[in-house]
């Protein structure tokens, strides 16, 4: 039975609903016809073979592609023009595979490009407002208990493992509806992306929807609440991962064997 | 790590201050070089690349300065103005006396002067006009007459007729504007009633020899290699003509000038590619020019008659020096002064057979 | 990290220290340490490289670089260069020269016009980077070229002269040596309370930790305000010195302070990850190219007014030093890094040693191989103390 927001006793709109998404890039369909939901304060997986339309998905879901038909509403509001300021604007962040951070510039700054704080100084010219960025940036990392050198640090002397909590931070500092991850252990040891998933199982005490994609399935299924399977497009399985193993979701990303909620 | 580091940087940042500090303060502490207390005469080249500022211009300067127990200080900018402006600006802080100054750009040698009168350097033209009656002096050939006797000598020749060739040098500098200037006044009456057809003129910056070749080729192909002469205001860019004369075979059937008579304009001369080049006596302008500035220098007048009208009713008192056509007939003279510190005899005739060679060459070469 | 005490608006402020910032401070200090050394050896060479005459000629000489090497820094941090502000200097030069002389234009109408036409060719060479895609490389290349014919065609190979003495004393003029005092005064003022206010307790919550290089920058800070009382305490401050001032304050305000000066940094960092974050690249690099066009007609106006004339042939050489003594000073041809100060020293670091070959009486050649080299032993220097990233 599908686990919907009205069956689980709260009438909450979910952060994210996704009704028959597709994305044709000329005669290649990459998503089939998708339907998902995420609610609020839910970590859910999406996981699936190279190929199966993660990244295209994820996508448009960000704004950066628009689909070609098929509807996607954040926390209610349905997504007229597909944009990535229109995602921003209504509360979608993601935390890209490379980062997208500027090595060049500090901690704090990075945390808040292109949302810069500002106030009037002597002349009455707006101008950044060093002091309440550095505040609201220490106060966001001892939130999120995260420990990092200066503020000021420029970016690139930290860590991998450093520089991911930044990326993360920075998604999170604005009250966002939904933050979506592609791939954020994917350069880290287990050992070091440990904290990392610790991190992210804290974000929904924010009441932070997390649409969590990775190809690693033990933090998968360490950290999401459900997992969609994605196989040639489209949701191939839904489960919860609670009920299930790394094996079940191998065989629902190939395909083969028994699956518990085959949805072809 | 990273402390170590830190640490290292800071340990060779401060020793690169303590051993400089080091250093300066022994220097200092050693005691200043004890300067000569001679009077200083400045002298603001144009370049060291054309052979007469740096063998007969700078040379004679140089002795007659230090005949009079002066220093002589000498700068050039390589064409550059603005490079001259600070050079003039050195010259000052240094203490000159006087300058003489031989402006790249005549127009731009106008704030230069400016610049001197203020921190009261007198200061005289040097070969290059500069229009402004703060000058002292002017001297420099006269170019005009360069040009006129340039013409007379192919209207001599009988062949100041058909189509004609005019390469002029660094714009807005005297010795290009006055001699094309008089190239035009005494061919205009023979292109009016179309006897003469300038088939080509462009100015050149620099001076180019490249430019000039260019120029020529083009004037050539344009003109089916059908050309009389050219007149050019200097040897470098007549050199370059000559080349652009021998790729197309006429080197030789084509009347060209120069100006400065330089050991290769001459080579060309004998070998009959050019026909003649005007040799100003600079060693002589050097000298002269020298004597003014000793006299700026001790607070004397220059007592000078003639005038040179620069426009915009700006008149410099002027001192014109003469020239003379340099041509096969007269060579072995002019290379007996000149060799070997302006001219080279020997390259001169290399390559030359010795029956063409005019009288008293043999003797020179010994 | 310690919390300062609240007073409303600095809630739980930190005290915070940066590596990055310290040894950026350690590299101008480091550079101005060799300006002073070179400045002491040519005084014992010369023995009048250091005079007020020949501080002021010298702070005059470099003024037209400074300009340039300001506006290329920004360029080159957000990895883009422009070739071609040696031709533009020239083609403004002798456009300013024709409205003046030729044309009977008033001298401010001309400077606008220019400085207009300046920042037009800036949005020009910049709109064919960002919506053409030409790197700026190439598009600068061929404005090197084809501006530079504009100054030929539009002069007539001519050089135009005689703009009258208002247009004179930009580039030759003075403050008044009172005014000039004060100037320096109140400037060195500023400077120091806002020292004491970012660094220690005596005017409110301070916010940073002082360390040994930022008393080191104090002292030299104030130091050089009296170097500038001797030099110019006479003579006054040159206006072109004050106009390298006003833009270099003024960019480095906005480096710091301003949203654009930051999203420079970022484009350079990672063009990429600022337009995810919102910001507006081809924005920000066109605005680049009008800034760089702009202040190369300042540079022009300056330059033009100390020949009072316009050459055609100016500047052909001028953007070597340019990229030079901003790469001297700390800018990375990989764009990212980089500050107008430190390029700023570069070209101060340059025209010492021009100058001071020049008192020396060292042939102009020499200069030239000294230049390349000093260019080379500063990357290298830079090279080898860089701390790599993990």
């Amino acid at each position: 039975m599908n686990t919907t927001a009205k069956a689980s006793g709260a009438a909450e709109t979910p952060a994210v609903l996704v009704k028959d998404l597709r994305k044709n890039y000329g005669a290649v369909e990459a998503t089939r016809g998708v339907d998902f939901y995420i609610n609020k304060g839910e970590i859910v997986g999406f996981v699936g073979d190279n190929g199966a339309g993660k990244s295209t998905l994820m996508k448009m879901i960000a704004g950066d592609v628009p689909p070609s038909s098929g509807s996607i509403a954040i926390n209610g509001h349905v997504v007229e023009n597909a944009s990535a300021s229109w995602a921003r604007d209504h509360g979608v962040e993601m935390v890209y595979q490379d980062l997208a951070l500027c090595d060049n510039i500090d901690i704090c700054s990075n945390i808040f490009l292109g949302r810069e704080i500002k106030r009037r100084n002597i002349l009455g010219m707006k101008c950044l407002s060093h002091d309440e960025m550095l505040a609201r940036a220490h106060e966001l990392l001892s939130m999120l208990d995260v420990r990092l050198p200066s503020l000021l640090e420029p970016v690139t002397a930290l860590s991998g493992g450093q520089r991911q909590m930044v990326a993360i931070a920075r998604s999170v500092a604005f009250q966002p509806q939904l933050v979506i991850m592609d791939e954020p252990t994917a350069a880290l040891s287990v050992t070091t992306g440990e904290p990392l998933l610790e991190l992210i199982r804290r974000l929904p005490s924010r009441g932070v929807a997390v649409m969590l994609v990775s190809h690693r399935l033990s933090d998968i299924l360490s950290t999401a609440d459900r997992i969609y399977v994605l196989r040639h497009g489209k949701i191939a399985a839904e489960v919860r991962s609670s009920e299930t193993t790394e094996t079940d979701l191998l065989h629902l990303m190939a395909g083969v064997g028994h699956s518990q909620k085959a949805l072809s | 790590m990273t402390e170590k580091t830190k640490s290292f940087e800071m340990n060779r940042r401060t020793l690169l201050g303590v051993g400089l500090g080091a250093t300066a303060a022994t220097l200092l502490g050693s005691g200043m070089p004890a300067r000569a207390e001679k009077i200083k005469i400045g002298f603001a080249l144009e370049t060291f690349q054309i052979p007469r500022w740096k063998y007969l211009d700078l040379a004679s300067f140089k002795k007659t300065v230090e005949a009079a127990d002066m220093e002589l200080i000498a700068v050039q900018p390589d064409f550059d103005a603005d490079k001259q402006l600070a050079q003039i600006q050195e010259l000052i802080t240094n203490g000159c006396k006087a300058i003489a100054l031989a402006a790249v750009v005549g127009k731009a040698g106008v704030s230069m002067v400016r610049a001197c009168k203020k921190a009261g350097v007198p200061v005289i033209a040097y070969n290059n006009l500069i229009p402004s009656a703060d000058v002292a002096a002017y001297l420099s050939r006269d170019s005009y007459k360069v040009g006129q006797m340039a013409v007379d000598a192919a209207k001599k020749a009988g062949v100041m007729k058909g189509n004609w060739i005019i390469v002029s040098g660094e714009p807005g500098v005297s010795i290009a504007e006055d001699q094309t200037k008089a190239y035009l006044d005494e061919l205009d009456p023979l292109i009016k009633d179309g006897t003469v057809k300038i088939v080509s003129h462009e100015y050149h910056q620099g001076w180019s020899a490249e430019g000039a070749r260019s120029q020529v080729e083009n004037a050539l192909t344009a003109n089916n290699d059908n050309i009389q002469g050219i007149l050019c205001n200097n040897d470098s860019m007549a050199l370059g003509c000559v080349g652009a004369l021998q790729k197309a075979r006429v080197a030789g059937k084509v009347f060209l000038n120069g100006l400065d008579a330089t050991t290769e304009a001459c080579h060309a001369i004998l070998k009959g590619e050019m026909t003649l080049s005007a040799f100003t006596q600079t060693d002589d302008m050097g000298r002269i020019g020298a004597e003014m500035c000793i006299k700026l220098a001790k607070g004397e007048s220059l007592g000078l008659t003639k005038t040179y009208d620069a426009g915009n009713r700006i008149v410099l008192p002027w001192y014109p020096i003469d020239s003379i056509n340099i041509v096969k007939d007269n060579m072995v003279p002019y290379l007996k002064k000149y060799n070997p510190f302006y001219v080279d005899a020997k390259a001169v005739f290399k390559g030359i057979p010795q029956d063409q060679w005019p009288q008293g060459a043999a003797e020179l070469l010994k | 990290m310690r919390s300062g005490t609240t007073t409303g608006s600095t809630v739980n402020a930190p005290i915070l220290y940066s590596r990055a910032v310290e040894a950026s401070g350690w590299r101008i200090l480091t550079l101005v340490v060799v300006t002073v050394a070179i400045w002491i050896g040519f005084h014992i060479w010369t023995g009048v490289f250091i005079s007020p005459r020949n501080l002021g000629n010298l702070a005059v000489q470099m003024s037209i670089t400074a300009l340039l090497t300001s506006g290329l820094t920004w360029l080159l941090v957000a990895r883009e260069i422009d070739l071609s502000v040696g031709s533009l200097q020239a083609a403004a030069a002798v456009v300013a020269f024709q409205l003046m002389v030729t044309y009977n234009w008033g001298v401010w109408e001309s400077i606008a016009a220019v400085i207009g036409l300046g920042m037009l060719v800036g949005a020009i060479q910049g709109a064919l980077r960002v919506f053409l895609r030409i790197p700026s490389f190439i598009v600068t290349l061929a404005g090197f070229s084809w501006l530079r014919g504009v100054g030929y065609v539009v002069s007539g190979s001519q050089t135009v002269a005689g703009a009258g003495d208002t247009f004179y004393e930009i580039g030759n003029g003075t403050l008044p040596a009172p005014i000039s005092l004060g100037i320096i005064a109140a400037i060195t003022g500023v400077g120091v309370i806002s020292w004491l206010r970012r660094y220690t307790p005596l005017l409110g919550v301070h916010t940073r930790s002082p360390r040994l290089i930022n008393m080191v920058l104090l002292a030299l800070g104030l130091g050089s305000a009296a170097l500038a009382v001797w030099v110019f305490g006479a003579s006054g401050l040159p206006y072109p010195l004050l106009i390298v001032a006003v833009v270099a304050f003024t960019m480095n305000y906005a480096a710091k302070h301003v949203s654009f000066g930051r999203y420079v940094y970022a484009v350079g960092g990672n063009p990429e990850s600022a337009r995810r974050a919102g910001i507006n690249v081809n924005a920000v690099v066109l605005s680049l190219f009008v800034l760089m066009g702009g202040l190369t007609a300042v540079s022009a106006i300056v330059q033009a007014s100390r020949l009072d004339s316009a050459p055609p042939n100016l500047g052909l050489f001028i953007v070597m030093d340019a990229i030079s003594a901003s790469i001297i000073g700390g800018t990375s041809l990989f764009g990212g890094t980089g500050t107008v100060p430190g390029a700023l020293i570069g070209a101060l670091m340059m025209a010492s040693i021009t100058n001071g070959l020049g008192l020396a009486g060292v042939n102009s050649f020499y200069q030239m191989i000294i230049t390349g080299i000093l260019l080379l032993v500063a990357v290298a220097i830079d090279m080898m103390t860089q701390r790599k990233p993990r």
